[in-house]
């Protein structure tokens, strides 16, 4: 009898299937609302430190800081000029970036005179003029180490390389360039009362740069 | 077998594209490896100009006897050119002929039995400078000699 009567109780609490089932779908329900609970939270922001870029300037002649620029080497002037006569002329050449540098030379040349001129370029150099006009016999010459493709570059309206093999200039470091500008002593002869001038572009760029 | 010998039951052709796309992703990273740019600058030397004179020919060019001989003279042209060229030549009738004798820096004068010539005849005698491979202008102000085999004497007409 006493177990008839721990039965029944049980019998009589046990829930219907279908709330059961409700039940279950509120947990579910009731899983997916946690999602959207408000939840504590906090930001602080790390100030970066200034990012600085590099800069890379190769300088000539006591000018061309920043980039590009022109500058003129006056000193590489030959007037009333004779088949064989020439002049030197030194300038400095420098690197006032933050960066190692390598630097080529190009040259181009305008005005009829310049099928007839040659030139060349030396490193660590200096220059030497001798002669006079009314002789006829003026002569440039530099010392150094002779860094252009030949001792004769011809250059034309078209671009030249003057100096292929690249030179290293570390930050803060210089070199003297000297460039020696010479009348061809087989220049045509129709080349007399012309005029040329020449430019040289030193072409930097960064060490490590292809 | 060991199975180093084994061939992988599980090579998929699956397999294999990741394996060929593994391998162009490798391949275009290092190609972008390449790409990174470095800084540049260039500068800008120029020359003053320079410019070529001009050969100046002998202001003058005139036959004349001094010390007792007969020649063909001109003044020193400056700046002193390498050299000079004279070019001579006549014309009789039917014939004639010329000839250029060039004659060396510091030279101001010329006689013309030195340059071969024959019989009595009347010379046109024109003088150039020349430096290197250029040349002056003549100076065509030529004088007229004449030449007497028979004395051996030059005389200007």
């Amino acid at each position: 009898m006493s177990k008839h009567r721990a039965e029944a109780p049980a019998r009589g609490s046990r829930l219907p299937r279908a709330a059961l089932w409700s039940l279950a779908g509120l947990a579910v329900v009731g899983l997916g609302i946690q999602g959207t609970l408000a939840a504590w939270n906090d930001t602080a922001t790390v100030p970066s430190t200034t990012v600085q870029s590099g800069t890379l300037d190769i300088t000539g002649n006591g000018g061309l800081v920043g980039a590009g620029g022109t500058t003129s080497l006056a000193a590489l002037s030959l007037a009333q000029a004779y088949p064989g006569e020439s002049v030197a002329a030194t300038f400095p050449v420098g690197n006032a970036g933050s960066a190692g540098l390598t630097y080529t030379v190009t040259g181009t040349a305008a005005g009829a005179l310049a099928p007839g001129m040659r030139y060349a370029v030396y490193a660590g150099g200096s220059a030497t003029n001798t002669g006079s006009a009314a002789g006829g016999d003026r002569t440039g010459t530099c010392t150094g180490t002779l860094v252009s493709t030949s001792a004769a570059v011809t250059l034309g309206t078209g671009t030249t390389t003057v100096v292929s093999s690249a030179r290293t200039l570390a930050v803060g470091a210089g070199e003297t360039l000297c460039v020696r500008a010479a009348l061809d002593a087989a220049a045509d002869s129709n080349l007399q009362g012309t005029s040329t001038t020449a430019s040289l572009v030193l072409a930097a760029k960064q060490v490590g740069a292809a | 077998m060991s199975a180093r010998h084994r061939r992988p039951a599980h090579r998929t052709p699956l397999r294999r594209l990741a394996v060929v796309v593994a391998a162009v992703v490798l391949a275009v990273t290092a190609g972008v490896g390449t790409a990174y740019a470095f800084f540049t600058d260039s500068g800008t030397v120029t020359s003053g100009t320079i410019s070529a004179g001009t050969l100046a020919a002998p202001s003058s060019v005139a036959c004349s006897t001094s010390g007792g001989v007969t020649a063909v003279r001109w003044p020193a042209v400056s700046p002193t050119p390498t050299g000079y060229r004279v070019e001579w030549s006549y014309t009789n009738g039917l014939y004639g002929d010329s000839g250029t004798v060039d004659l060396p820096a510091g030279t101001t004068q010329w006689q013309p039995a030195s340059g071969g010539l024959l019989f009595t005849r009347t010379y046109t005698v024109a003088v150039r400078t020349l430096d290197g491979s250029w040349t002056s202008a003549a100076r065509t102000a030529s004088p007229t000699i004449r030449f007497a085999p028979t004395t051996g004497t030059m005389t200007c007409v």
